[in-house]
């Protein structure tokens, strides 16, 4: 399965909730905040989820800003 | 003493966390211009997270309040998406909303902006909306919930200082209970000085500070720039006039005859 990650297309599992592939990028989870499909998801509901064909996630964190 | 969104602020200088040389000299900028509000952004989690982990927590060592920014966004939706994210992320309902309407300039999209203000004010943010010096545009943000009027001087990083102030004039005397922020374009510390003189709540820059040849020394200066505007409108300026009047006492001036 397909889904968009920052812009990059990546195969993805089939069944992967959000919690886990933000672990399996190694992410940690204080330092971003993440939209899918350009609704904001809070991180309680990164368990429930799901990744699906063609969705586009986008994983953000702090930088400097003006 | 002043306030914005509730809260009880010394300085009226906001400042920006970008384009810095390093984030030592931001961090030593940030102290010396006294600023107790900063603008930060968020942006795609990349392949040096460390990097940007170091930003976060040398942010939080210092004694100010986050401003984020959906700077970047072009659309309704991406601004209000990342508002929400950049509300869970820094733990704050405000928001620097920017709606860009145009690339070349940066000029923010009216219609986008209101829509988006309105969305997010429903949803418990206090919008701080960076837009042009246009008067109904102003109206109809403050319809929408925004309680905070952002105009810009000039495009974001021009450095031109204001360009229009006919136009800020004509916002500070409409909404003299509103509290307006000049956002973007400042080049010097004599332009914030102008829109402190103006009657301006405070001033918004970035880039003025940081390509400075030392951002630090810069800092302070904008910052005494801010108080000696601020402390200029205070004390009730002299109006202009098209004549000269002399300044030394006329009465006893020698060699005078009456002719």
């Amino acid at each position: 399965m397909r889904a968009t990650l920052n812009g990059e297309t990546r195969e993805i599992s089939s069944g992967t909730n959000l919690k886990k592939l933000l672990e399996e990028m190694r992410v940690d989870v204080k330092y971003v905040a993440v939209a899918v499909n350009m609704e904001f998801i809070p991180r309680s509901e990164y368990e429930k989820i799901l990744i699906g064909e063609g969705d586009d996630v986008e994983i953000v964190s702090p930088q400097a800003g003006g | 003493m002043w306030k914005i969104a509730g809260v009880e602020l010394k300085s009226r200088l906001l400042i920006g966390t970008a384009r810095y040389p390093s984030p030592e000299v931001m961090q030593n900028a940030v102290i010396a211009s006294g600023a107790e509000i900063v603008t930060v952004s968020l942006r795609r989690h990349g392949s040096n997270p460390g990097v940007q982990n170091v930003f976060w927590d040398s942010l939080r060592s210092l004694p100010v309040r986050l401003l984020p920014n959906t700077a970047g966004c072009h659309s309704v939706k991406e601004a209000v998406a990342t508002a929400k994210m950049a509300r869970e992320l820094f733990d704050t309902n405000w928001i620097k909303l920017e709606v860009i309407g145009d690339d070349y300039n940066l000029q923010p999209d009216p219609f986008g902006l209101v829509q988006a203000a309105r969305i997010l004010a429903e949803d418990g943010f206090e919008v701080f909306p960076y837009m042009t010096d246009d008067l109904v545009l102003a109206e109809r943000l403050l319809d929408a919930g925004c309680k905070i009027l952002m105009p810009w001087a000039a495009p974001i990083g021009s450095g031109q200082g204001i360009v229009n102030p006919g136009a800020l004039r004509t916002l500070r005397q409409r909404f003299l209970g509103v509290p307006i922020i000049v956002d973007a374009g400042l080049g010097k510390p004599s332009h914030a000085a102008e829109a402190m003189e103006l009657g301006f709540d405070g001033v918004l820059l970035n880039t003025a500070i940081a390509l400075a040849e030392d951002s630090v020394h810069m800092a302070k200066a904008f910052s005494l720039a801010v108080d000696a505007g601020r402390t200029g409108f205070e004390s009730g300026m002299m109006p202009a006039r098209d004549f000269a009047e002399p300044s030394t006492p006329v009465v006893g001036t020698p060699f005078w005859r009456k002719k």
